[in-house]
């Protein structure tokens, strides 16, 4: 018998509002310009698309071409066939220039004094933006046009915006799918977490396709848990929209298939009855199809099966996995300095309670009804462990497309492992350490690690 | 429940507020980082020392830390750091393994006595420690560094050397070159720059492989430009030595000879990718520092690597 329609969540508390717009407002101030990660490599690609080139949706490289262009302006005339190689030059020395009055490298370990640079090549070797798909840019380049300022910078701010309306978005799903989900967890809890998450807080000002990548799939993975409770036939369209469209965003968004398949699997058992599982499987064949011919043309994915396995092998090293847990706890200056040690200790702590306390949550009998919800996030969240595994390599930020789920996760395991008369204690518990890590990762990490530039 | 919530939030706060004063009260004067790992340095020899040059604003010396990859338990005495820029004689101290201040590593922890500094602005750090297993090599730079030069594969002996380089980067001012056996007694470095005339179709670098394969040895280099003599600061037995001059404002894709003549016994010594130098750009007092420990590994690039605390 399908689970009873849940009513709608109120909504969002007028508080969570204002504190979500306010961390947003005071995200742009608190990152100073290019500390975002990547920023000036999104950038450049962002501002040819605003200059009215199109990006090809493969790259077509010339060889011939490196006589005349560094490795990272060679990968940008590749997504860009049409453009003129003075003009590519050009983007990059006003960038750098950009960097050198942002101080970029007193702020970042690693990174070259970019001054007397003539090139990205000079902050890091062969990198470049230009491998990504192009729809994130496609929207940012559009973004830009109407921007009214001129100086890079100031560019560089305005399109900072368009992420800050990216997490507003984003927290506002989260509280939504978390109450679609029931617990008991308030939403509001939920809300505040992705409010408040530093790394996530950053997203807000950070240009960078990632933030379109977790719009994206945190949008299928809502209209998903609408589709499982009332079955209206536009929650699949969206989310079958929000497949299509996330390979193009970035190959960390690809997991947005997941809850649309779920849903038309849904659909297709109460469409056809008996043989909806053999439908099931054809249209599991054309969801995997879909995504291997989707993938294939990214350039990020594995060109053959040895390089693959070479990824999946590096993918799950245990260093990888540390990593993400680094940088996914917060992790500044491009990376650099990361929250105190004490603290991660204590993270660790709290993630282990919290997935006892989902495992004992969702075998509850008081969790039936939240189940399928429960078990949809849960196969959302892996989808994202596993392509982070593919992927070869590890970041915090590549698991935000799971955000909603592994928000609604976190805080059903927390509330479920304070049971009983313990019960009263998980609300200030939790939010003793949401603002712990949220005033950590700000007075060490951004204050003293970015703003102050520590020892420089 | 509303304020048990807003009570435990304070307290997170709190809690964050006290670690960042305490930090934020503790910050170094100088801090030296890395580089991206294209330059880490190779393996050194045992018991060579480690060089650095740094600026510094105080009056007195208090303390200076240097990151490392311990081979000891923490508390472990290692090392004895010398200090040239104190007025009067140099300073010394026994280093202390301890726990990194900012990052999980351990540090090299070294407490002088506030000794005066001697006013010039800058602090040469020379470290020696027989512990093989301490330490880890790694050359690390504030300033402009331009590409990685070259020598083959094989170290290059004592004696006069030529080499041609074709910088990337305009301002040319000075080379980094990792060299061992430097006893202070053996004698100066000496570097010697020539401009390399451009062939009449602008293709000078075709010259380069001929420069490189054949040396420069009785052929004409060009024009004299600049002219760089060292004397080896003790302890210094091992590192790289920072060769500066004014800078050469049109570097960029031009064609230089060098001569670099060798105290006798010395060699340089390889990174992980082979023996090479490294060009130096920009205004000399832009490096704010540059040495190489040893061990074959890198730290992680965001590690800071050397801190100095004066009063």
């Amino acid at each position: 018998m399908p689970a009873p329609p849940r009513p709608p969540a109120p909504p969002c508390p007028r508080w969570l509002v204002v504190l979500t717009l306010a961390v947003a407002l005071l995200s742009q101030w608190m990152l100073p310009p290019f500390m975002g990660e990547d920023e000036p490599w999104h950038l450049e690609y962002a501002e040819h698309v605003a200059a009215g080139h199109l990006p090809s949706t493969s790259m077509v490289t010339r060889v011939a071409d490196l006589a005349t262009l560094s490795p990272s302006q060679y990968q940008v005339a590749g997504r860009f066939p049409g453009l003129d190689h003075g003009e590519i030059r050009a983007k990059q020395a006003e960038i750098l220039a950009a960097l050198d009055a942002s101080d970029v490298w007193r702020r970042v370990d690693w990174a070259e004094d970019p001054s007397g640079a003539v090139s990205f090549d000079a902050i890091h070797p062969g990198i470049s933006a230009a491998a990504q798909p192009p729809g994130y840019y496609l929207l940012a380049g559009a973004w830009l046009r109407l921007c009214p300022f001129d100086g890079t910078i100031a560019r560089l701010r305005w399109l900072r915006l368009l992420s800050a309306l990216c997490y507003v978005a984003v927290v506002g799903l989260c509280y939504h799918c978390a109450g679609r989900l029931g617990g008991p967890a308030p939403a509001a809890a939920v809300g505040a977490l992705a409010a408040l998450m530093p790394m996530h807080l950053r997203q807000a000002a950070t240009v960078n396709p990632d933030v379109l990548a977790k719009l994206v799939v945190a949008l299928a993975t809502y209209v998903a848990l609408r589709g499982l409770s009332d079955h209206r036939r536009r929650w699949l369209l969206i989310a079958a929209l929000a497949a299509g469209v996330a390979p193009w965003i970035k190959s960390t968004a690809v997991s947005a298939v997941v809850p649309a398949a779920v849903l038309a699997l849904v659909f297709l058992r109460r469409r056809f009855g008996r043989t909806w599982p053999v439908l099931g499987l054809a249209l599991l064949g054309a969801t995997i199809a879909g995504a291997v011919a989707a993938l294939r043309s990214g350039p990020v994915i594995p060109a053959n099966l040895s390089r693959a396995l070479e990824r999946l092998q590096d993918g799950l090293a245990a260093p990888n996995w540390i990593e993400l847990f680094r940088t996914l706890l917060g992790a500044f200056g491009w990376y650099g300095r990361t929250v105190p040690s004490w603290f991660a200790a204590l993270a660790v702590v709290a993630l282990v309670v919290a997935l006892i306390g989902l495992l004992r949550g969702v075998r509850s009998e008081s969790a039936s009804t939240s189940r399928p919800a429960l078990l949809l996030l849960i196969l959302v969240l892996l989808t994202q462990f596993a392509l982070v595994a593919l992927r070869g390599e590890a970041a915090g930020r590549y698991l935000y497309p799971a955000l909603p789920a592994a928000t609604a996760l976190a805080a059903f395991g927390w509330w479920s492992a304070w049971a009983g008369r313990l019960r009263p204690a998980a609300a200030p518990s939790f939010a003793f350490l949401l603002t712990l890590w949220f005033a950590l990762a700000f007075f060490d990490g951004a204050l003293l690690h970015e703003r102050m530039a520590l020892g420089s | 429940m509303r304020a048990s919530i807003l009570i435990a939030a304070l307290a997170g706060l709190l809690v964050a507020g006290i670690d960042f004063v305490l930090r934020a009260a503790d910050l170094p004067d100088v801090a030296v980082r890395d580089r991206p790992p294209i330059l880490v340095a190779g393996d050194l020899r045992g018991g060579t020392a480690l060089v650095q040059t740094l600026p510094v604003n105080g009056q007195r010396l208090r303390r200076v830390e240097i990151a490392v990859r311990p081979g000891a338990p923490l508390g472990t005495e290692l090392g004895t750091l010398y200090v040239e820029g104190t007025a009067g004689a140099p300073a010394r101290a026994r280093g202390r393994l301890v726990q990194g201040s900012y990052r999980g590593s351990a540090h090299l922890r070294f407490d002088f006595d506030s000794p005066q500094l001697d006013g010039s602005g800058s602090l040469r750090l020379g470290l020696s420690c027989p512990d093989e297993a301490a330490l880890v090599p790694w050359l690390r730079a504030r300033g402009v560094t331009g590409t990685r030069w070259d020598f083959g594969r094989k170290p290059l002996g004592p004696g006069e050397l030529w080499r041609a380089v074709r910088p990337d980067l305009d301002r040319l001012s000075g080379f980094a070159i990792p060299m061992a056996n430097l006893p202070a007694d053996a004698g100066p470095v000496v570097l010697e720059v020539y401009a390399i005339p451009l062939e009449p179709e602008g293709r000078a670098w075709t010259r380069q492989p001929i420069l490189s394969s054949l040396g420069l040895e009785g052929s004409d280099p060009g024009k004299h430009l600049r002219r760089v003599v060292l004397e080896l600061p003790p302890p210094t037995i091992a590192g790289h030595l920072l060769l500066r001059f004014e800078p050469i404002e049109l570097s960029r894709n031009h064609l230089f000879a060098l001569r670099l003549s060798l105290p006798p016994g010395a060699t340089t010594v390889g990174d992980v990718d082979g023996f090479g130098f490294v060009t130096l750009h920009g205004d000399p007092s832009e490096l704010a520092g540059w040495s190489t420990t040893r061990g074959g590994r890198s730290l992680g690039p965001a590690e800071l690597h050397t801190w100095v605390w004066t009063d």
